[in-house]
C-alpha cells in the first residue's frame, strides 16, 4: 500500500509516457486507403480475446513510410514480426519496420549475406573492383532474393537479384543486366554505359523503330565502299565511319 | 458507539469467533486513496492451539463483526483472506522465533479478497471509464462480490481501447483506468470502504455528502467561551459528538508541493483536430479543492509549434504532465483519533470539526465539513479507536487573498 499520509507518494505512478520497443507480429493488413497495421504486441496480446476488435492498428514511424507483410489472417503463426514502438499501456504506437530474428549471442544469424560471393559475382561482371570493402557497404534492403546495397565511400550502388538481374549506378559506369548469374553463360543481356561507350551484350539485338538516326552530320548511310561522301542526284551522303561489322 | 463488541469469525470454518480473550489488538485500515481494506491481527495463542489444529491458515476468509452495545446494531465489515500468519516472539540467542513452541505471539496479515480472487485473463475494453469498471465491479468473484457498487459517470469518450494485461481487476483500475478518469473533468477517487462497497466518485461529490456526526475536543480541551458554546448547541441533536481523543496536527506538510504542482505550463495536442497547445495553469482553483483540468481554468491556451504529447486529449495530457489529476486536489489534512465510530463515519463520508474557539476568534479556521481520506480502526488498551484523515479544500480564491481565505471557517 502506497504512504496514505503523503500526498504526492500515495499517488498512483502512470504507466510512462515514453515509447519503449516491442515485437509484434502482423495480425491484418487494413483497406485499401489506410496503410496502418493491425498487429499483435507479443507476448502481452497473444491470447487477447476478440483480436478483430481491440487488437491496436498503428500506422508506420516515419511519414512516407509504408510498411506490409504477411498477417496472421494469410498465414497465419508465420506471419512476419515487426518492431514496434508503443507506449506501456498500448494506447499510442507506431510500426518500425520489418523485423529480424532473435539476437541471441552464439547463435548464427540466419538471415546474413555472403559477401564474399556478392563481391564476386560483381567482380565476374565487371561492375566492381576488388576494392569494395563489406565495411564500406550499407544494405538498404535484403532478402532472399534480392540485395540493394550502398558503397558509403564511393557512392556506388548495386541493387542485385538472385536470378541474375543486377542494376549498378557506379562512379565510371552505369550498367543494367537481366539473365542467368553465371557469367560464363551467353543467355542474358546487358547494358553497360560508360564515358567513352555503350556496350551492349544480348543474344538478339532487336531495334523497333520507325525511324532510325544515325550520326550527326546531316544525310548519313551506314556504309558505302569508300569512307568518301558520295554523291546521288545532288544529294550528298556521309558514310558513318564509326561502324566496324 | 460508545460501547462496542467485536468478533472475528472464521468465515469459512463454520463462522468459529477467534476466542476473544486471545485478541490482543487489530488494525483495519482503508482510505480513499486507489485502495482497498487490509487489516491485521495480534493474536495470543499461548497454547498453540490455533496453530496446532492449523484452524488459521492462508486463504481463510476472516471477518470483523462490531456490535454496538447500546442500539444493539451489527456491523458486518468486508470479509478479508488470511495472506500469511507469523510469530512475534523471538528467542535470545536464536535469532528468530521460538523453536519450542507452536503458541504465543502471532500477527494475522489480512488481506481484501481481490487481491487474489481476480480475473487474471489478458483483455481489451473499449467502453468508457466507468462502464468497465462497472463491468469488472460486478463480474462473479469465486463466491464473493461488492455489497454495493457506486460509481459515477466518467468523462472519456468511448473508443480508446484499454488493456489489461497480466495484471489483476483492481491493478488495472488503479494503474490503466484511474489516471485518465475524469469525472465532470475532476480526478477520480476509487475506492473500497469498509462495509466492501466500491466507490468511484470526485473530490465533490465526496465532499458533498452530508456529514452525520461531529467531532468535538474532551469537555476538558473545550474552551468555555459562549461562542464554543453556542455552535456546540448548534450541532446538538442533529448529529451525535463525538470526542477527539488524540490529534496529530500536521496542516499541509506538502503545500509547497501542490501549490508547485499547480503552477506549470502543458504541451498538449488535441489528437483528433492535430492541433498543439501551450496552456498555462491557472494558480488558483475557482472552486474550493477541485482541480484545474477543466478547459475554462487555463489562462491561455496559445498555438505552438512545439510537441510535448503526441496524440493525447486534453485531460490526458495534464494527467501526463502532473503524473496524476488526483494531485491537482490540494488539501489540508489531519489526522485525528476518537471512539470507534464506524456508525456515522467512514472512509469516503464526512465528518463537521468543531474546535475550541476564543472571544476574539469565534469561528476556528477548521471547523466545518471535511472528508475522511483514511481510516484506521484499531484496539489499544482493550478499547476501540478510530483514526482518521480528515481532508478539506484549501484554495478556494486568488492567491493574493490565499490566506485570509484559508483560515476562515465555514461557520462564518
Amino acid at each position: 500500500m502506497k504512504p496514505q499520509f503523503d500526498p504526492v507518494k500515495r499517488q498512483v505512478p502512470t504507466t510512462g509516457d515514453n515509447l519503449q520497443l516491442y515485437r509484434a507480429r502482423i495480425y491484418k493488413k487494413m483497406p485499401p486507403g489506410d496503410d496502418r497495421l493491425q498487429i499483435r504486441v507479443m507476448p502481452f496480446l497473444a491470447d487477447l480475446p476478440n483480436p478483430d476488435r481491440f487488437l491496436p492498428k498503428w500506422p508506420p514511424f516515419f511519414q512516407g513510410q509504408v510498411i506490409t507483410g504477411k498477417t496472421e489472417a494469410d498465414v497465419g503463426q508465420l506471419a512476419d514480426y515487426v518492431w514496434v514502438a508503443a507506449l506501456p499501456d498500448f494506447s499510442v504506437g507506431y510500426v518500425m519496420g520489418l523485423a529480424t530474428g532473435y539476437g541471441r549471442a552464439y547463435e548464427v544469424f540466419q538471415d546474413s549475406i555472403n559477401f564474399t560471393s556478392v563481391l564476386q559475382g560483381l567482380i565476374n561482371r565487371g561492375v566492381a573492383s576488388s576494392d569494395l570493402r563489406y565495411e564500406n557497404i550499407q544494405v538498404l534492403h535484403r532478402s532472399a532474393n534480392h540485395l540493394d546495397m550502398v558503397d558509403t565511400v564511393t557512392g556506388d550502388r548495386f541493387t542485385l537479384l538472385s536470378n541474375g538481374t543486377v542494376f549498378s549506378v557506379l562512379r565510371n559506369q552505369i550498367y543494367m543486366r537481366v539473365g542467368t548469374p553465371d557469367s560464363g553463360r551467353t543467355d542474358f543481356s546487358a547494358i553497360r554505359i560508360s564515358r567513352e561507350e555503350i556496350s551492349f551484350a544480348t543474344p538478339t539485338f532487336r531495334v523497333k523503330s520507325a525511324n532510325i538516326v544515325l550520326g550527326d552530320k546531316g544525310l548519313n548511310v551506314l556504309a558505302t565502299p569508300t569512307d568518301f561522301a558520295t554523291t546521288v542526284e545532288g544529294t550528298s551522303h556521309v558514310p558513318q565511319t564509326g561502324i566496324t561489322v | 458507539m460508545q460501547r462496542t463488541y467485536l468478533s472475528i469469525n472464521l468465515v469459512d470454518e463454520g463462522n468459529t469467533a477467534l476466542p476473544p480473550e486471545y485478541i490482543e489488538s487489530f488494525k483495519f485500515s482503508t482510505s480513499v486513496f486507489s485502495a482497498y481494506p487490509r487489516a491485521e491481527i495480534i493474536y495470543n495463542d499461548k497454547e498453540g492451539r490455533m496453530m496446532a489444529l492449523l484452524l488459521i491458515k492462508p486463504g481463510n476468509f476472516i471477518q470483523f463483526v462490531f456490535q454496538d452495545i447500546d442500539t444493539q446494531k451489527v456491523y458486518e465489515m468486508t470479509p478479508l483472506i488470511v495472506s500469511g500468519v507469523e510469530s512475534l516472539d523471538k528467542d535470545e540467542g536464536t535469532g528468530g522465533g521460538k523453536t519450542s513452541s507452536l503458541g504465543g505471539q502471532m500477527k494475522i496479515h489480512l488481506i481484501h479478497p481481490w487481491e487474489v480472487y481476480t480475473d487474471w485473463s489478458n483483455q481489451g475494453f473499449d467502453q468508457s471509464i466507468s462502464d468497465i469498471v462497472i463491468d469488472l465491479a460486478q463480474r462473479s468473484k469465486q463466491g464473493w462480490s461488492f455489497s454495493k457498487i457506486a460509481v459515477d459517470g466518467t468523462d472519456d469518450s468511448q473508443g480508446t481501447i484499454r488493456y489489461k494485461l497480466q495484471e489483476s481487476e483492481s491493478e488495472f483500475i488503479v494503474n490503466k483506468l484511474l489516471p485518465y478518469a475524469t469525472v465532470d473533468s475532476q480526478a477520480a477517487y476509487a475506492f473500497v470502504n469498509e462495509k466492501n462497497e466500491f466507490h468511484l466518485h470526485n473530490f465533490k461529490a465526496l465532499y458533498g455528502k452530508e456529514s452525520r456526526a461531529v467531532l468535538v475536543p474532551r469537555p476538558e480541551d473545550l474552551s468555555q467561551s459562549p461562542a464554543t458554546a453556542k455552535a456546540l448547541a448548534a450541532f446538538s441533536g442533529k448529529k451525535a459528538p463525538h470526542f477527539i481523543n488524540d490529534g496529530h496536527w500536521a496542516l499541509g506538510p506538502d503545500f509547497k508541493d501542490q501549490i508547485r504542482a499547480l503552477s506549470v505550463s502543458i504541451m498538449v495536442e488535441e489528437s483528433k483536430a492535430n492541433v498543439t497547445f501551450k496552456g498555462d495553469l491557472a494558480y488558483v482553483t475557482p472552486i474550493p479543492g477541485y482541480t484545474l483540468i477543466k478547459k475554462d481554468y487555463i489562462t491561455s491556451l496559445v498555438a505552438t509549434s512545439a510537441v510535448g504529447i503526441p496524440h493525447r486529449l486534453l485531460e490526458d495530457a495534464v494527467r501526463l504532465v502532473i503524473n496524476h489529476v488526483g494531485i491537482l486536489n490540494t488539501f489540508l489534512t489531519v489526522t485525528v483519533t476518537t471512539t470507534l465510530i464506524l456508525d456515522v463515519a467512514m472512509v469516503g463520508e464526512t465528518i463537521d470539526l468543531l474546535l475550541a474557539s476564543t472571544p476574539e476568534e469565534p469561528h476556528h479556521w477548521m471547523n466545518g465539513k471535511w472528508v475522511i481520506g483514511q481510516a484506521e480502526h484499531f484496539a489499544a488498551e482493550s478499547q476501540y479507536f478510530t483514526q482518521m484523515l480528515l481532508m478539506k479544500p484549501v484554495i478556494d480564491a486568488p492567491s493574493a487573498a490565499l490566506a485570509k481565505v484559508l483560515f476562515k471557517s465555514e461557520n462564518a
